[in-house]
């Protein structure tokens, strides 16, 4: 137990490391992501111009209050372990990792809670900044804020393992770049980064409260804009909880098999 | 654009006083390491080349040797053109290497061992169809190139494979013949022979020299293995922490590093290292073999008494080899004095 | 000019083949490329879906189809043409193999920037040109005004290629900085709506600081004849002023590139 607390300190202090010395990378990441910011001003606009000020109950003020957390949520969640597996696939550097007595899965957990350390204060700057800059307003529930993160940790996980699961795909394709763009934009759009769900055609908002993406994305974004209940967060937190689950043992199935097609053939 | 090839003289490369400094950063290792590089870093010069001087013939060829980070690579690439002098002057063909003109490119080229240019996916001789293009080359002298190199590296049956499906010897035998397609006259050559096995050495040896003689080029080449360089160049120059410490032929070198011959024996009776050590430094016995270092001027004297006063079988005089040259070269310089390493590892 | 024209034509023959080694990525790509114009559609049509909307900053739903076809243009231009090239730069210097192209006898620009095509995106372009011609086949279109729109969108690929290659560029100073054209991608992505879709100092921001109007909302005003005589002139000459910048700093680039790294 304190061998694997030492190794676990070891691998995030060296992780951590790495992180820090590409800060700039992490800044030019978060910048990246627009999608949410781009959208917030479109609806902003539209809702100013609109008759009366509003669409369908959202003032431009709530539309950036949304936006923004759907933005600081997505920010949470991010992942590029799929990328990291492919190329490490694609060019055989996955073989010294599989040398070693861990799972390489838990390297690549490290690299990313380590991100996200260096991540959260220039994270926090920005949104401080752009919310100045647009007069969106948080809740002030205090249970809101914590109620948010976990349901943050408990979808990044949930979208952990499942790219981790598509990037596990190189080992029988190289087009698992594509496979991890198309659920992407699964994950954007049904997340609620357009829009909040409820202005999504009918069927679309059938379809996706079958997805965990609106629990992780859309969600907590609605608690941070003070629009969803706390019953309402415990009941996403549960299907997320069944989807980690479920992916758990996809990603471990995958591995496996993976595994096996690798010491077979190579890569 | 010819370039102005005023005051090179008629040497193929020639360097005055060149030099190269690094800036690095640096960082502190672990957590706080990177917390403080976070907020600054510290950075200083690293002098790579300091001050090396010499000059080339056409036709010449020069082992270039030196301890690891001494400089080789840096001075290579200087006089290829890839990096700019911090100061000095380098002339090589005539041209001025850092203007990196069009003119120059073709006269030159760069072999680094670890690095590889040919295009990964496909076959060898689609990168050599790029280059062709690249460097203009007739076609009448692309195919009488690709024969020539087909045959002198036995490049049959592998042109035609993809690059990732080549083995390492193959694929260093591909990069070659990219990196000589436009008949270059003057080869900077950079470990051309790392990781592979004897037999590849010596093909890749075979090439270099027959390329050397056929297009009278000038070549210079790193290496750690002394083989290379023993069996292509005449000339050798030692670098140092960034100075030229020889310049000269290999037997100077010799002379000039050990100065003295080993003697090896072969005897019929067993003799303790004491007794031997009467005759000259350095014993070593090992069984019935043993093997001492003479002073140059007393070998003939001390064989004649090693042969009257011991039982000996076979009696050989050899120059020291250059790696245990070159061990007490590096050796006495780094100060650990009169304490040559017992196993010369190639500096 | 007839050496570099040739030079193209075998680069593009090298990736072609390179590309035809793995067949079995078009199936994703072309999932991919469908996705990608799916969400694009959904986008749009969420925008235009709300009760009482019938158009968004005075662009009907045809015209900003346009502006979304021009943008899946854009996208393929950049994934098949442009990213494959730019993101081997930072790669090529983290690697050192920038050494070989420096050491060639031929403009290192020119073969950075036309070494590879990805030709998995094609269907990109095709659908992007699919939906521009749809959205104008329901729009008034003169053949004047078409013409103006080929020759604006001309110069709005110029314009996005110096970009890439500003950004890419900086690579010879930082490491990982395949993600600043990311950067780029992410400002882009206000281009999938005509600019007159946001916040009045966004739009200027839009048109002035970052010239994300000049690539998909000019070239659609051109089509549907609604573009002013101001923006038609700026664009070709921001393309050139961009031009001859980014070719300035390229080169600033290699000669430091030179002077510092390994
Ligand atoms: N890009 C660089 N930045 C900073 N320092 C460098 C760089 N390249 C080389 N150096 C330093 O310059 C010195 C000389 O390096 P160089 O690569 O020329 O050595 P070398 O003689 O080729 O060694 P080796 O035999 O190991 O290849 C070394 O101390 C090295 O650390
Ligand atoms: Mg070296």
């Amino acid at each position: 137990m304190r061998a694997l607390a030492f190794k676990a300190r070891v691998l995030f202090a060296t992780r951590f490391a790495e992180m820090a010395e590409y800060r700039a990378e992490v800044v030019i990441w978060m910048l990246s992501g627009t999608l949410s910011l781009v959208m917030m001003l479109v609806w902003m606009a539209q809702a100013a111009a609109a008759p009366g000020g509003q669409i369908r109950g959202y003032s431009a003020p709530e539309f950036a209050t949304y936006f923004l957390s759907t933005w600081l949520v997505s920010q949470l969640l991010v992942v590029w372990v799929s990328h990291e597996l492919d190329f490490q696939i694609r060019q055989g550097t996955l073989s010294p990792q599989l040398l070693r007595p861990v799972d390489p899965m838990w390297l690549h957990v490290a690299s990313h809670v380590a991100e996200r350390l260096v991540r959260i204060v220039p994270l926090l700057v920005m949104v401080g900044l752009f919310t100045w800059l647009s007069g969106a307003s948080f809740t002030r529930e205090w249970w809101a804020y914590p109620a948010a993160l976990g349901l943050a940790a408990l979808g990044f996980s949930v979208r952990f393992l499942y790219e981790y699961a598509i990037g596990l795909l190189a080992f029988w394709t190289e087009s698992s770049a594509s496979f991890q763009e198309v659920v992407w934009l699964v994950y954007a759009a049904l997340g609620g980064m357009f829009a909040p769900l409820a202005f999504y055609p009918e069927w679309v908002q059938r379809v996706a409260v079958w997805t965990p993406f609106p629990y992780m994305l859309g969600l907590p974004a609605q608690l941070l804009a003070g629009k969803a209940t706390l019953a309402q967060a415990g009941r996403g937190a549960l299907v997320l909880l069944v989807w980690l689950a479920v992916f758990w043992v996809v990603r471990l199935i995958v591995w496996r098999v993976g595994l096996r097609k690798y010491g077979a053939v190579g890569a | 654009m010819t370039g102005d090839r005023g005051g090179a003289g008629d040497a193929a490369v020639r360097v005055r006083d060149l030099r190269k400094g690094y800036v690095v950063h640096e960082k502190e290792p672990g957590f706080l390491g990177s917390l403080r590089s976070f907020v600054s870093r510290k950075s200083r010069v690293v002098e790579a080349v300091r001050g090396v001087s010499f000059d080339l013939a056409p036709g010449e060829v020069v082992g270039f040797l030196g301890p690891n980070g001494a400089g080789k690579t840096t001075t290579l690439k200087m006089l290829s053109g890839l990096l700019h002098p911090s100061g000095g002057e380098v002339r090589v063909a005539g041209f001025e290497p850092g203007r990196r003109e069009n003119a120059f490119l073709r006269q030159i080229t760069l072999v680094m061992g670890q690095k590889q240019q040919l295009i990964w996916d496909l076959p060898a001789l689609d990168s050599f169809l790029v280059n062709q293009a690249i460097y203009e080359i007739p076609d009448a002298q692309f195919r009488a190139t690709m024969a020539e190199f087909t045959e002198v590296l036995g490049l049959e049956g592998i042109l035609k494979k993809q690059v990732r499906k080549l083995s390492l010897g193959e694929r260093m035998k591909c990069e070659l013949a990219a990196a000589l397609l436009h008949r270059p006259k003057v080869l900077f050559l950079d470990e051309p022979t790392i990781g592979l096995d004897v037999n590849m050495q010596e093909s890749v040896r075979a090439f270099v020299q027959d390329y050397n003689v056929r297009h009278n080029a000038t070549v210079m080449l790193t290496s750690h293995y002394m083989a290379d360089v023993t069996a292509l160049a005449r000339r050798i120059l030692v670098i140092d922490r960034g100075e030229v410490v020889f310049d000269g032929d290999l037997a100077r070198l010799a002379e000039q590093g050990g100065g003295g011959k080993t003697v090896r024996l072969q005897l019929r009776r067993p003799a303790t290292p004491e007794e031997l050590g009467r005759f000259g430094s350095e014993v070593r016995v090992d069984g019935l073999s043993a093997e001492l270092t003479v002073p140059r001027a007393l070998v003939s004297e001390r064989a004649a008494a090693l042969l009257a006063e011991l039982d000996v079988a076979d009696l050989t005089v050899e120059d020291p080899s250059i790696e245990s040259v070159m061990a007490s070269l590096f050796g006495a310089r780094a100060g650990q004095a009169g304490q040559p390493e017992r196993t010369p590892e190639p500096a | 000019m007839r050496r570099y024209l040739r030079l193209v034509r075998i680069f593009v023959g090298a990736t072609l083949s390179a590309q035809l080694e793995y067949r079995a990525n078009f199936l994703g790509a072309v999932l991919a490329s469908l996705g990608e114009v799916g969400v694009a559609l959904l986008g749009i049509s969420i925008l235009f879906g709300q009760p009482g909307v019938t158009q968004v900053g005075g662009w009907s739903f045809r015209e900003a189809l346009l502006v979304t076809g021009f943008f899946m243009l854009t996208e393929g231009v950049i994934s098949v043409f442009i990213q494959p090239n730019m993101s081997k730069i930072a790669e090529a210097v983290r690697t050192g193999n920038m050494d070989f192209t420096l050491l060639k006898p031929i403009d290192a620009q020119f073969n950075v920037s036309t070494r590879n095509l990805n030709v998995l995106r094609f269907p990109d372009l095709l659908i992007g040109l699919g939906l521009i011609g749809y959205a104008a086949s329901g729009l008034e279109v003169t053949p004047g005004g078409a013409l103006a729109a080929a020759v604006l969108y001309g110069s709005a690929v110029v314009i996005v290629y110096c970009i890439y290659l500003g950004l890419s560029t900086t690579a010879f100073w930082f490491v990982k900085t395949q993600n600043v054209t990311e950067l780029f991608s992410g400002v882009f992505g206000a281009a999938r709506f005509p600019v007159a879709a946001f916040p009045v100092p966004v739009r200027f921001v839009l048109t002035f600081v970052l010239p994300v109007a000049f690539i998909t909302t000019v070239p659609a005003q051109a089509l549907t004849g609604a573009l002013g005589g101001g923006l038609a002139l700026a664009s070709p000459l921001i393309a050139a002023a961009l031009f001859l910048g980014t070719r300035w700093f390229w080169r600033y680039a290699v000669a430091s590139y030179t002077s510092a790294s390994s």
